[in-house]
């Protein structure tokens, strides 16, 4: 938890910082909104790291198909990535390029996805020719 | 093992002596103490089917708790999808339905495999076991009772088998299908159309089950009856029409009847037994897959992830359907045998 903490005290000092040097330079305050995020980023890796540990775990006690935990696990890393920086842009008053970061994540994870979905077209293919 | 010994010989009843035809016969007592085991009640030979079927429920307890997990899994991480903004929300969601949805059709289309081949199987075995029922019944003097019981096993059978192939195992695909559709898309007109299918299905079934039920109820009332007449009519013709001997061959027929009717208990016991051999390990094996994604629901639903959550549980719910199914074909194989049974008043 001590990572928790220190990620929320890191976003409360960087919105303070960025409210008192927002008034000076805008700029500077969205460089302080930019570090703040990277530093919450970082620290969040620290615990997506024991989830991936835990999946890991568990796949190997289920002797799961890694593939499928695979795309999932990209799915989520695209997502946070892309959503993270298209805040950013957003911030920074660039709301038009942080919609479209958005756009391409969404396409990446459907363009990640298509193995699984391709993996349900051939089963239903299959069972279509059974019936 | 030597089976045939020559100090065991068959005299012939026809009449041909030892000498003329020596038949050679197994050494049935031992054989038998071999191949099938002491059951001395009903109650002990039911428990010996079950116990010899549940080390054969391991591998399939193991494929469904890997399925789980893989789900349990995979819903950790779509938990992780519902921070982010709306559309990239849809997309992930749509991704995590087909990477479950692929991963449980697997296994749901061997079970759905596996209950139909099971109505097969049962409805296969009726059409041998029910003539011999009926043949045995009209031996007993139920004439009119084991024709119209025979009669509407089979129309019911038949229908129920028919049924069950070709509109309620589609619509059991048909529901795994919207299930996974309105996981995806979170459509509400999808999730209706699968409950509607659902519903039509356990409609079907339970229609079918009582309406064959009320037949058999008020055929075995009306027909038994009217057999049971017949007999005691026929009996007293016997009795006071034969001089000298009318007395003694009307108990004779008794005799007869009373041989009849063991042998119909018999074939009719052993009938339920086959039945349920052919019924419980499909049945523990689909129940088996049932509870577990019964309990893989229930962790999803820790995640806080509905679609998912509603996505095993829809699974479970067909895997459910199936057990009604497979059940339906079983009940109604054994209320026939019971009602053949149940034989003449």
């Amino acid at each position: 938890m001590e990572l928790f903490w220190k990620a929320i005290a890191s976003a409360l000092m960087a919105a303070i910082l960025g409210v008192i040097s927002g008034k000076i330079n805008k700029e500077n305050a969205v460089m302080i909104a930019i570090s703040g995020c990277l530093v919450i980023a970082a620290l969040l890796g620290g615990y997506l790291r024991d989830i991936l540990d835990f999946l890991k775990e568990l796949e190997t006690l289920g002797n799961l198909r890694g593939e499928m935990l695979g795309i999932l696990i990209n799915c989520a890393g695209v997502g946070l990535v892309s959503e993270l920086s298209a805040m950013i842009c957003t911030d920074s008053g660039f709301a038009s390029l942080g919609k479209m970061i958005q756009t391409m994540g969404v396409v990446v994870v459907l363009w990640l996805s298509i193995p699984a979905f391709r993996t349900l077209l051939n089963l239903m293919n299959t069972i279509l020719g059974e019936i | 093992m030597n089976l045939f010994s020559e100090d065991v010989i068959i005299k012939s009843s026809f009449g041909i002596t030892s000498t003329g035809m020596n038949i050679v016969a197994p050494k049935l007592q031992e054989y038998g103490n071999l191949q099938v085991p002491e059951a001395e009640t009903f109650g002990e030979g039911l428990m010996m089917i079950v116990n010899d079927l549940i080390p054969l429920l391991r591998p399939d307890l193991y494929e469904a708790a890997k399925v789980s997990i893989a789900i349990v899994a995979a819903s950790m991480l779509i938990s992780i999808f519902h921070s982010f903004s709306d559309g990239m929300k849809s997309a992930a969601n749509i991704a995590g339905a087909a990477t479950i949805a692929s991963s449980l059709l697997l296994s749901a289309n061997s079970l759905i495999r596996l209950a139909a081949q099971t109505i097969e199987s049962i409805s296969e075995y009726g059409k041998l076991l029910l003539p011999v029922m009926t043949a045995a019944l009209a031996a007993q003097g139920g004439v009119g009772k084991s024709a119209a019981l025979y009669a509407g096993t089979t129309v019911f059978g038949n229908i129920l088998s028919s049924l069950l192939s070709s509109v309620l195992l589609p619509v059991v695909y048909m529901f795994l299908a919207l299930a996974g559709a309105s996981c995806a898309t979170g459509e509400d007109m999808l999730s209706k159309f699968r409950d509607l299918l659902k519903k039509l299905a356990s409609w079907i079934l339970k229609m079918i089950l009582t309406v064959f039920t009320a037949y058999m109820g008020i055929t075995g009332v009306i027909s038994g009856t009217t057999d049971a007449a017949a007999l005691k009519v026929t009996k007293a013709t016997i009795s006071s029409f034969v001089p000298v001997v009318g007395g003694i061959m009307s108990d004779a027929s008794e005799a007869v009847l009373l041989s009849a009717a063991m042998a119909k208990n018999a074939a009719g016991i052993y009938g339920i037994f086959a039945v349920l051999v052919l019924f419980l390990e499909p049945f523990l094996k689909i129940g088996c897959h049932y509870m577990v994604l019964k309990l893989t629901a229930a962790t999803c639903s820790v995640f806080g992830v509905k679609s998912i959550t509603d996505l095993v549980s829809d699974f479970s719910s067909a895997m459910g359907l199936l057990l009604a199914m497979t059940a339906a074909a079983c009940i109604l194989q054994l209320i026939s045998t019971v009602s053949f049974l149940k034989g003449v008043a």
